[in-house]
């Protein structure tokens, strides 16, 4: 068998930056490979953005080194913005051009021309929902539609590396999930995507690999459940049964992975190791014991847990 | 495409739908060059002045300024001049505001030009008009340096024919003042065709209000650098220096739009006479061009959208006070005239007036091109230098 090591599109290196004697970020490392969604979690300030205006370019940084599909940034600058879309966390968008002006533009500035730039234009603006608004001013759009449009702006080149920064701060519900499936979609279709977000919801749905950074540090790095496990958390599984409950207590505490059984409230509370792959497990056992489960609910740690078990402090307090 | 036509490009767009563009560039410079010119009536410079004469005299010296200069055809718009029996009444007059300016020819005048100590020709100025005592002042001195000429010019021809005969002398010096006398003074300003209006102000206001054009520039980067959308073109594979070179291109274009439009409206509608098509071209070009380097500069050194602000009004107003946007220097102390040359404006001013005076070409305005140029090279190098500062 042949173990297939892809390279990845984005790799970090010690990554340092400091104004006066003020540290931002402090040798910070990661990488991300293809069609995988990373997420800086952190909260204001934490340096996220420094972080990606490193990655991008746009900031000098006092060390380290960084890497896109293979070109180190120092020394091939150009050719690593050739691979990278870049969506800033505001909107960067001209108020007073249309979308489909707004895009032509920076659409020119990454080399796009003629029939090319114009199906890119179309495809961007469909992909975001806004194919009918094409030719109306930026500054008719609501909040959440110029979000949309400054992410298309980042995705006109088909990059290789997608970087957003935070880009659903201000945004009304809906176009908040409209923003995270077309960021779901990209992953799925091969894009690496550096995802920065303060909120915890955001980087559990999207995210593959979460760092979590904090005072410039990169704290922690992992999957969700990685980040989990290392706080020695379990989750909380709750059965509800008519009858048989000290049964399905037998057959549950059966299953590997089920560390604890507590008979509570006419249910059953059990502390798991990953409940999600477990709930299948759970649910043959009953019906093994002939017990029919009436309602489940499950209970995971979550990355605030995880968050304040590395840093003391709440996410959202910082 | 070139990034830097990209961007150009794109800034061009932007300006022409932003409309104080054309207010600051087109409206406002063309709107205060007419209302000046109205102010002055008829689109022309007038100037004329009620004068009177006292001949204490009666020789032939002061006849010959009386009536061949006072009187010269060139000075009959000009000059109104009301002959007066003695220097009192001259005084009582330019006191009441009867005449504007007055001229008194001693007594012994003629005589003492054949001596070591010649007479002076007074000038009485009144209150309220002392431009006209200016102007007949200036006549009476290129009078008085045309007489010391022909006294030279006497001595000499005595000497040559070896002649001391005070009667020899006194032939000669009454055959040089038979000669007719040029209106030397006239020559340099009064008498010739007076510019209009259009002509004087269209390139003050058009040079004064290019940098607020000019300064429109300035604020469109700095709205670009907050709203992100400069960090985004830095993230894109082109070098930092195209992106800032479209910026300036478009800048200077507009300015080039701007005295462009202003020369070609002014000439319509005041009836501006710019001179010389291709020694205007020249000198706008690099006017728009140094407009451009210094706004840059400015953009280096301020940090805030409220430095920057400041920091474009200082230069703007700093540059068309001293430079003589609001003032015609032309009748300025020698040293205004001086601080006007540390200017762009003060340069291109004086390009302008040259090109519009003697309608030549390219070598009129060969020293303003220089100088301006200059400016624009010290403030493109000062901007280079500090480009560090314009990362995002």
């Amino acid at each position: 068998m042949m173990l297939v090591v892809s390279e990845p599109v984005l790799r970090c290196v010690g990554l340092c930056k400091r104004y006066d004697d003020r540290v931002v970020v402090d040798h910070v490392g990661f990488e991300i490979g293809p069609g995988e969604t990373y997420g800086l979690l952190g909260p204001n300030g934490a340096g996220k953005t420094t972080t990606i205006s490193m990655v991008c370019g746009l900031l000098r940084g006092d060390g380290g080194e960084v890497v896109v599909a293979g070109h180190p940034l120092r020394g091939e600058g150009r050719e690593v913005k050739r691979h990278l879309g870049y969506v800033p966390q505001e909107v960067a968008l001209y108020p007073d051009l249309t979308a489909a002006e707004n895009l032509r533009f920076f659409g020119r500035l990454q080399g796009l021309s003629g029939g090319a730039l114009a199906a890119r234009v179309a495809a961007s603006l469909e992909l975001v929902g806004l194919a009918d608004r094409a030719g109306d001013k930026v500054e008719t759009y609501s909040g959440g539609m110029k979000r949309r449009v400054n992410i298309a702006a980042g995705l006109l080149h088909q990059p290789r590396l997608l970087v957003l920064d935070e880009p659903t701060v201000g945004v009304d519900p809906q176009s908040r999930n409209a923003i995270l499936d077309a960021v779901a979609g990209l992953g799925a279709e091969g894009m690496a995507v550096l995802y920065t977000t303060h909120y915890m919801e955001e980087a559990e749905r999207l995210c593959d690999r979460i760092g979590i950074l904090d005072e410039g540090r990169l704290v922690a790095e992992g999957t969700r459940r990685q980040l989990v496990e290392r706080i020695g958390r379990r989750d909380r599984v709750r059965l509800d049964t008519a009858e048989g409950r000290d049964r399905l207590a037998a057959a549950v505490r059966a299953v590997t992975g089920v560390a604890e059984v507590t008979e509570r409230d006419g249910g059953l509370d059990l502390l798991v190791d990953g409940a999600r792959s477990l709930l299948p497990h759970l649910f043959e056992a009953a019906e093994r014991a002939h017990i029919a489960v009436t309602s489940v609910q499950v209970e995971e740690p979550d990355l605030e847990a995880v968050f304040l078990h590395l840093t003391g402090r709440a996410l959202r307090d910082t | 495409m070139s990034a830097v036509w990209v961007v150009a490009g794109k800034d061009l767009r932007q300006r022409i739908r932003d409309r104080s563009a054309l207010m600051a560039g087109v409206v406002a410079p063309l709107a205060l060059a007419g209302l000046i010119s109205l102010a002055f009536g008829r689109g022309e410079v007038g100037f004329d002045a009620r004068v009177a004469v006292v001949d204490l005299d009666g020789g032939p010296a002061a006849r010959a300024f009386v009536d061949d200069v006072l009187g010269a055809p060139e000075l009959t718009d000009v000059l109104w001049v009301r002959p007066v029996a003695t220097e009192a009444d001259a005084e009582r007059l330019a006191r009441d505001g009867d005449v504007d300016a007055a001229l008194v020819v001693p007594p012994g005048f003629t005589t003492a030009l054949g001596g070591p100590t010649p007479l002076d020709l007074a000038v009485i100025r009144a209150a309220g008009s002392p431009l006209a005592g200016d102007v007949l002042a200036a006549l009476a001195e290129g009078f008085a340096a045309r007489l010391e000429g022909a006294r030279i010019g006497v001595a000499a021809a005595a000497g040559a024919l070896g002649t001391g005969d005070p009667a020899d002398l006194g032939r000669l010096q009454a055959a040089a003042l038979a000669q007719p006398v040029a209106v030397a003074v006239a020559e340099e300003g009064v008498t010739a065709e007076p510019p209009s209006a259009g002509t004087i102000f269209a390139p003050a206001m058009a040079v004064f209000f290019v940098w607020f054009v000019a300064g429109l520039g300035a604020q469109a980067f700095l709205t670009e650098r907050q709203q992100g959308t400069l960090a985004r073109m830095l993230a894109a594979p082109v070098a930092a220096r195209a992106v800032l070179g479209g910026k300036a291109l478009a800048t200077f274009t507009l300015c080039c739009c701007t005295l462009a439009v202003m020369v070609v409206a002014s000439t319509l509608v005041l009836g501006a006479d710019w001179g010389n098509p291709l020694g205007v071209a020249v000198l706008v070009a690099t006017l728009a061009a140094s407009v451009t380097a210094v706004t840059a500069l400015v953009l280096t050194v301020a940090r805030t959208r409220q430095q920057v602000a400041l920091g474009m009004a200082i230069v703007t107003f700093g540059f068309a006070l001293l430079g003589g946007n609001f003032v015609n220097l032309s009748g300025a102390p020698p040293l205004l005239q001086s601080l006007a040359l540390l200017t762009p404006n003060g340069w291109a001013l004086r390009g302008f007036s040259d090109l519009a005076a003697d309608g030549g070409g390219l070598a009129t305005v060969s020293s303003p091109v220089a100088a301006i140029a200059a400016f624009g090279v010290l403030a493109a190098a000062a901007t280079l230098a500090r480009a560090g500062r314009w990362r995002t």
